[in-house]
């Protein structure tokens, strides 16, 4: 019996996907993450799942960059691979990124300077998402 | 002897002789190579002096440059070159404090120097382009190592040595030729004074090389095996004759700075604890090497015991690194890539380690605003990864083209560790202090530090460091001036922790940034918390390659087999005493002896190291045997702290870096240094009071005579 964050994709959809959603009109990190002009898939497995970021397409009212769940014709500039509670943990901040990405527990495919000009966008995330969590009525769910 | 050339020369600069020592299967088998031979080899040099209270005359000899000393052989010897800046304080040694006892003086002849390679060294095996520079450290007291990569190492093997130990003090400036088996001193007046590049392209044109207009190995890249045999470039000396490589100091070590660097080429730095200075004070200008014969294995050059085996495992390496993440995040970003994530941890150090963030400036200095800058890569000996960077940049009067880009740690200590965030400028300076000569850990950490003394009122002759933060034209001026101990550079030019102790006041200790005399690289120990036990507890002082405690926490290194298994907690302190003890036997051989670089070498295990060992020696090492060597050599090094006073006093990190900081991403966060600590001491076998290990640890592992003479020191007071 799969015991893991989320227990099936609409979940993740709720939690992760609805914390993209949110950032997208956040004035900290939306406008560095629509600055890269990159379209960004992240593909999440136990729960199977996507989500897109696309911030090289114009957006759509309201917002600095748009967000997809589930597969869509879009073609990723980066691609990430993980596990859905490696991306659940990671939006606290409690990934050692390299070590991650050294061990093959995140998988990312295209320009790694372009992945990297992400990060600053990222740094608020890790405040933002457990928030977000909490905002929603999931905080059981945030990492201490 | 399969892995190696079984010889080591012996150079005595006084009396311009030389010798050669074979290397013996026993002490390969048990030191490796790499520091771990060094450290054996300084150690056979010293201890008769030890056992017998030391050469009196040493201490005299190298006290001082301006001729005090009696003897007009010492007088001719010590006489400063023309255009060499004031001598250093002639009570230098006192003012290492405890650690300025016992023999030999670090500035002075009796001090061996030596350069060292290791059994993978010229092999087929990426990533093993590694050689080491030792000597006892005129800036800590200690032991005292660099590690540098580039393609020196290879040729000096190819030369026919696996080791050279320089000893003495030339009459004259000179430098080292080691021409396919052949070692000549040759004059060397004509070159001081030159900075590292000028010397570096001067020397290999002199022996025959066209010097490119970047300076480095030309062709600047891997050298692809079947084409190791033949001519590298063109020369004027003829076909056949390939390009000579170069260890060379500039004006900061001429001037015995005693964090002075040797720079190989432009982009490969021998840069800690002052072995630049070690060079300058025995007149050895640099160090030439031109080998014949290609790889390993090969009929004209030394054997392997398996070279089939090891052409398959390079193969597989070379494939891994195609894809594994950390070695292509590498070579496509550089080590800059570490601002990028430092500033998501809180690895980064700001304001003289007093600042956990610094608004949107540290994305000034990463890898995004690094690209405008960037023209090529470049690589070392066959190494797949291609992690060093060119830059083309013009700032405060200097125009960079297709340069040697300055990486993460001298964009970091000389950059937000001083509230810079000019990159042109920060290129510029990297560029200004491998010319000159300079380590740009300790020069970025010592600036911090007197630009805080300044602010406070502490630093006599401080009013030229009001409001010094930020200011790039101000630093670059500072680099000139400690290179060539002008003014207020002769006090920075011994490093923040001499200048802290000359300060004289308790409040001077409390911002200090160092462990036993070595200022801390750009890697805060309250963002990963086992930086702060390896750093306290390094053979040479605060430093993050000295095991692999940077790469099991920082870069994904993983060998379980071995005991090095991280968490990835990075600000947990639990268990990370253990973790300690396990990156420094791993490490040592790893790191160290075999000489494996850890950044590229991330992608190996344990056990994969041990076969590439017995690959290339034959020796049937087990992993069990490789940690023992690992272990034996870091507690030979640690031994010899303990000879110069070196006690578990100091295996503790300054307040500064202590101190909980009120945000970024290691705010809050304070390592439980004393508790890591505690089960590090217990592991090691190392008395927690007097930071000596126990005799029969000493003696368990073939360190017996070490064990005798530390035993025969008074503890430290």
């Amino acid at each position: 019996m799969r015991v893991g964050v989320f227990k099936d994709a609409a979940e993740l959809y709720q939690c992760v996907g609805g914390f993209f959603k949110e950032a997208t009109k956040d004035p900290e990190m939306a406008p560095k993450i629509a600055a890269s002009k990159l379209v960004i898939r992240f593909n999440y497995t136990d729960p199977e799942s996507t989500i897109t970021v696309d911030a090289k397409n114009p957006p759509a009212a309201g917002q600095y960059f748009n967000i997809f769940e589930g597969p869509n014709d879009l073609t990723p500039d980066v691609d990430m691979s993980m596990t859905a509670d490696i991306a659940h943990r990671f939006w606290h901040g409690k990934v050692n990124l390299v070590q991650a990405l050294a061990k093959g527990e995140m998988k990312a495919k295209g320009p790694i300077p372009a992945i990297l000009k992400l990060l600053p966008a990222i740094k608020p995330a890790y405040r933002l998402y457990p928030e977000f969590l909490q905002k929603i009525g999931k905080g059981d769910k945030v990492v201490a | 002897m399969n892995g190696y050339r079984g010889r080591i020369l012996k150079v005595d600069l006084s009396a311009g002789v030389f010798s050669e020592t074979p290397l013996t299967p026993d002490v390969a088998r048990k030191f490796v190579g790499g520091s771990g031979l060094a450290a054996h080899l300084f150690f056979e040099e010293i201890a008769p002096g030890l056992e017998t209270g030391g050469p009196r005359t040493s201490v005299a000899q190298g006290s001082s440059r301006s001729g005090e000393v009696a003897g007009e052989a010492h007088a001719a010897a010590n006489a400063p070159t023309p255009g060499a800046g004031p001598a250093p304080d002639a009570d230098y040694l006192a003012a290492l404090g405890p650690a300025g006892r016992g023999y030999p003086d670090p500035l002075g002849p009796d001090n061996p120097f030596i350069l060292a390679t290791g059994p993978l060294t010229g092999t087929r095996i990426p990533c093993a382009p590694r050689f080491t520079v030792s000597a006892r450290s005129p800036l800590t007291g200690i032991w005292g190592e660099a590690n540098v990569g580039g393609f020196f190492g290879p040729e000096l093997k190819f030369a026919g040595y696996d080791a050279v130990v320089v000893t003495g003090r030339a009459a004259r400036p000179v430098y080292l030729l080691i021409d396919r088996g052949k070692p000549s001193l040759e004059p060397a007046d004509d070159l001081w004074g030159r900075d590292t590049y000028e010397t570096n392209d001067l020397l290999a044109e002199r022996h025959g090389a066209r010097a490119s207009s970047s300076g480095t190995a030309a062709p600047d890249g891997a050298v692809p095996p079947e084409e190791a045999t033949s001519a590298v470039g063109a020369t004027s000396a003829g076909p056949g004759l390939r390009r000579p490589q170069v260890l060379a100091i500039g004006p900061a070590g001429e001037n015995l700075v005693r964090f002075a660097a040797a720079v190989h080429g432009k982009h490969h730095v021998a840069g800690r604890t002052g072995m630049g200075a070690v060079m300058g004070s025995k007149n050895l200008k640099a160090v030439v090497v031109r080998g014949a014969g290609g790889l390993g294995g090969r009929p004209d050059t030394f054997p392997l015991a398996d070279p089939d085996r090891l052409k398959d495992m390079a193969t597989v390496f070379i494939a891994r690194a195609k894809e594994n993440m950390v070695t292509r995040s590498l070579g496509e970003a550089g080590t800059i890539m570490g601002m990028d994530l430092g500033a998501l941890i809180g690895d980064v150090p700001i304001r003289n380690w007093s600042l956990g963030a610094w608004g949107d400036e540290l994305e000034k200095v990463g890898v995004g605003g690094y690209c405008n800058h960037l023209t090529s890569e470049g690589t070392c000996f066959l190494c797949p990864v291609g992690c060093k960077r060119k830059v083309t940049v013009e700032a405060l009067g200097h125009s960079l083209i297709n340069a040697a880009g300055a990486d993460y740690e001298t964009l970091g200590c000389l950059g937000p560790n001083l509230l810079i965030s000019d990159l042109p400028a920060l290129l510029v300076a990297g560029e200004v202090a491998n010319r000159l000569g300079l380590d740009t850990i300790t020069a970025g950490g010592t600036l911090a530090y007197a630009y805080e003394a300044a602010d406070k009122g502490l630093l006599d002759g401080g009013e030229r460091l009001k409001d010094a933060w930020g200011q790039a034209a101000l630093m670059l001026e500072l680099l000139e001036d400690m290179a060539y101990r002008r003014g207020l550079g002769n006090d920075l030019a011994d490093g923040s922790a001499i200048l802290a102790r000359r300060i004289g006041k308790p409040e001077a200790l409390e911002f200090l940034s160092t462990v036993k005399g070595l200022e801390a690289p750009a890697h805060d120990p309250r963002a990963v918390h086992g930086m702060a036990v390896a750093y306290a507890t390094s053979t040479r002082g605060a430093c993050h390659m000295n095991s692999l405690m940077y790469g099991a926490e920082h870069a994904g290194v993983s060998a379980p087999e071995a005991g090095v298994d991280s968490d990835g907690l990075q600000q947990s302190s639990a268990g990370k005493g253990l973790l300690n003890k396990a990156v420094q036997d791993l490490g040592s051989v790893f790191g160290q002896a075999a000489i494996l670089c850890q950044l590229g070498g991330n992608m190996y295990s344990g056990d994969e190291l041990v076969a590439m060992l017995n690959a290339s020696t034959g020796l049937g090492y087990t992993l069990a045997e490789v940690l023992e060597c690992g272990a034996r050599i870091w507690h030979l090094k640690r031994g010899i702290g303990n000879l110069y006073g070196m006690g578990s006093r100091d295996d503790r990190l300054p307040p500064r870096l202590l101190m909980p900081l009120d945000d970024g991403g290691a705010a809050g966060s304070t390592p439980d240094l004393e508790g890591m600590l505690a089960e590090w001491y217990e592991a090691r076998g190392i008395d927690p009071k007097t930071g000596r290990a126990k005799p029969e640890v000493l003696k368990g592992l073939g360190l017996g005579r070490l064990a005798d003479l530390v035993a025969a020191r008074a503890l430290p007071r």
